[in-house]
């Protein structure tokens, strides 16, 4: 499943990341890695992209981003 | 020679709150990423020992690709300095522990600070910072920047530290490299750090001989292709990873969504809530404004009397132009547009200390995604409320160029510090004739709105231009949102005062002296029958009837150019000719000038319009070209909403018509 697709609240582990390498770096930089937990904690109010929590992260991705993401359920 | 440190940290761990309390120095902080650009050097003493502290960017990484990490890498790699402390966020502490693995690898001379302890106390995050310190053999102290905690144990550590004499660990996967190349190192002074900078970054070799040089990177080749720097950026992902799992604890952690980004972010409340803040601000920088800008108002006029008496010995041909020109321009930027700037920076410095504009950019992307933007444009609007040219410098954190581009292009819609207490003066003149509480409430009802209205021009533009300008390139857009933070009330207000508020006010005033002599001279210098000034209005006259204007106040906007603080100044010096004696005693004297000169509630709404939407002043300009290093964007910067302002006056004069 991908990361746009997970409900607010679950956890989630992050199973591949599809997104360009600069991009892929930036993640990486807030510690978004192959094999962290992710959860999503909210939508914005234009449901453009939602706000992700890993460890004490909280950072936000749009939707067509996010769905390049691989995610399963804990 | 004063000893040195370095300060290193990911953005946004209270770094620079660090280096201020160390110093006693007031740089501005906020609470969002990238605020250090520059580097930063002070001294503070520790007993007798003198110390130079280097605030460097926030930085991920050693092998970090932004401008930031590269500066910070380049000094960590080049520089020498006594200690590295490395400064790490207690609650998000995974972030910063794959940094601090890259350092250590290569600096014998580390002090570890724990910073924002408290909050991960709070928060019910356990770390075993004594493990931790262990575990890396180096002193690690906890802190908080905030509360002054911790502050006295860094100084002892600062002052106690010694070099390690255990060599650092270094880590196993990293082994075969190390141990290969040690013995052909043997000259550099930091083995470990020479190893991996050959490894990573290009490193001058001279004090070996050719011979020593050619052993050294013919195997190097073969390194630089294993160890490359995906391989040494997982090695360290790895390696923190495991770190965590030892000495931090989350599973107690409280993880209550905060209930302001319930009420943030939710579909409903957001933009009414966002609004109503907007709203709030504006109230109370109008508010309570209005009693020391009278109060200011009439000691200065005061004081012109006496000012007149003393210097009566000059003669009339330098007096009056000192006086009634220079002078009278001074105080009226001065006690117009000081209170509004020493409430309204300190206020907006709290909010962002807070960390509500991350917010803002994350609830409005949406409509931002759709100009072909993205939601960081509207912190630079925010900026730019305070000041046009810090919004244009900030547009720096947009996602690329092309956005980058747009920012700067419509930053000129947010009315700035210079603008807003014009058009609050003019407000109160044209449209609200009380002051009391519902006068202020109203004034500041009608100035949010004409801000929203600055918002839905810039969206509007925003698409425009990416219409026009670019062709559609699109980029991932990843925005950190950071937790809130309860900023230390008094300081950040004097902070923002010092900093912000001071460095706009000054600009206003070396010009408002200068514009207001030179406005006197064009008032009263006469060619023929006629003054100068009148040529001038005569000549712009009928370009500012079609709009619903007068040539007094295209004039004025023209003049302004330098800082628009000047604007109604100038006006009110062209109205009354600059000769007559009236003293610009209420507002309501004010009025009666301008209605006099044939106001109407169509000049002053087009007057708003006007100050919303023209081009940038001249500090901005100067920004803008230093920011786009062209001629083309600075050009469209100024044509852009000039034209805008024009049309929406030409509609508005057609509507009233």
């Amino acid at each position: 499943m991908i990361l746009k697709d997970i409900s607010i609240g679950r956890k989630a582990i992050i199973k591949k990341i599809n997104l360009d390498k600069e991009t892929t770096w930036r993640l990486y930089n807030l510690g978004v890695t192959k094999n962290t937990v992710i959860t999503c904690v909210f939508n914005s109010p234009f449901k453009s992209l939602r706000a992700y929590k890993v460890a004490g992260t909280t950072f936000a991705l749009r939707e067509c981003d996010a769905q390049k993401i691989e995610v399963a359920y804990e | 020679m004063n000893k040195k440190i370095c300060l290193i940290g990911p953005p946004n761990v209270g770094k620079s709150s660090l280096f201020n309390i160390l110093t006693k120095s007031n740089q501005h902080t906020g609470n969002w990423t990238g605020k250090t650009v520059d580097l930063l050097t002070k001294t503070f003493q520790i007993n007798d020992t003198k110390w130079d502290i280097v605030d460097l960017p926030g930085s991920y990484s050693l092998m970090g690709e932004s401008e930031e990490e590269k500066i910070t890498a380049n000094y960590i790699w080049r520089e020498k300095y006594d200690i590295a402390i490395v400064v790490l966020d207690a609650t998000n502490i995974e972030i910063s522990l794959r940094l601090l693995c890259e350092v250590i690898d290569i600096l014998p001379n580390v002090i570890v600070c724990l910073n924002l302890y408290d909050e991960a106390m709070k928060k019910n995050i356990q770390i075993d910072y004594q493990a931790l310190s262990k575990k890396l053999n180096v002193p690690v102290i906890i802190t908080s920047a905030k509360e002054k905690i911790g502050i006295d144990k860094l100084k002892e550590a600062i002052n106690n530290f010694r070099e390690p004499l255990k060599k650092v660990k270094f880590d196993n996967t990293l082994d075969n490299y190390i141990n290969f190349m040690t013995p052909l190192l043997s000259k550099s002074n930091n083995i470990s750090k020479t190893a991996m900078q050959l490894l990573t970054n290009k490193v001058s070799l001279e004090e070996y001989t050719l011979e020593e040089q050619q052993k050294i990177l013919k195997p190097l080749v073969f390194f630089q292709k294993y160890y490359n720097r995906e391989k040494l950026i997982n090695i360290y992902i790895n390696r923190s990873r495991i770190l965590i799992k030892e000495v931090v604890n989350r599973s107690n952690e409280k993880n209550n969504i905060h209930i302001l980004d319930k009420i943030l972010t939710n579909t409903w409340s957001a933009i009414p809530f966002m609004i109503i803040m907007l709203f709030v601000v504006l109230w109370i920088t109008i508010s309570l404004s209005n009693v020391p800008s009278t109060l200011l108002f009439t000691f200065f006029s005061f004081l012109e009397g006496k000012l007149y008496h003393i210097l009566n010995f000059l003669p009339q041909i330098i007096l009056n132009p000192l006086i009634y020109g220079g002078y009278r321009t001074l105080y009226w930027v001065i006690s117009v547009m000081a209170p509004p700037m020493a409430i309204f920076f300190p206020l907006f410095s709290l909010l962002e200390a807070y960390g509500l504009f991350p917010r803002i950019a994350f609830n409005l992307d949406g409509p931002f995604a759709k100009c072909g933007s993205c939601g960081k444009q509207s912190l630079t609007m925010c900026m730019g409320l305070g000041c046009n040219a810090v919004g244009v410098t900030g547009t720096r954190i947009m996602e690329n160029k092309k956005m980058k581009i747009l920012a700067i292009l419509t930053n000129v819609f947010m009315p700035c510090n210079g603008r807003f207490p014009t058009m609050i003066s003019m407000i109160s003149m044209f449209f609200i004739l009380s002051s009391g509480l519902f006068g202020t409430i109203l004034s500041s009802l009608i100035l949010t709105g004409i801000i929203v209205i600055g918002i839905f021009i810039t969206f509007i533009v925003t698409k425009l231009c990416n219409y026009f300008l670019f062709n559609n390139e699109k980029s991932v857009f990843v925005l950190e949102i950071p937790s809130y933070r309860p900023p230390k009330i008094i300081q950040t207000i004097l902070i923002s005062l010092k900093t912000k508020a001071l460095d706009v006010l000054k600009r206003a005033i070396i010009i408002s002296f200068p514009a207001g002599l030179l406005i006197y001279f064009l008032v009263n210098f006469k060619i023929g029958d006629i003054t100068l000034f009148q040529i001038l209005t005569n000549f712009l006259n009928p370009l500012g009837l079609i709009l619903g204007l007068d040539g007094v106040i295209l004039l004025a906007f023209l003049l302004g150019l330098p800082a628009n603080e000047i604007v109604i100044p100038i006006l009110l010096l062209g109205y009354i000719k600059g000769t007559s004696l009236i003293e610009y005693e209420s507002l309501e004297s004010l009025k009666q000038i301008l209605v006099n000169n044939h106001w109407t509630l169509l000049t002053a709404i087009n007057f708003l319009i006007i100050c919303l939407c023209h081009f940038p002043c001249a500090t901005t300009l100067l920004t803008i070209k230093e920011e786009t290093k062209s001629w083309k964007y600075t050009i469209l910067a100024f044509i852009i909403p000039t034209i805008i302002g024009l049309l929406l006056c030409l509609i508005t004069t057609l509507i009233f018509r």
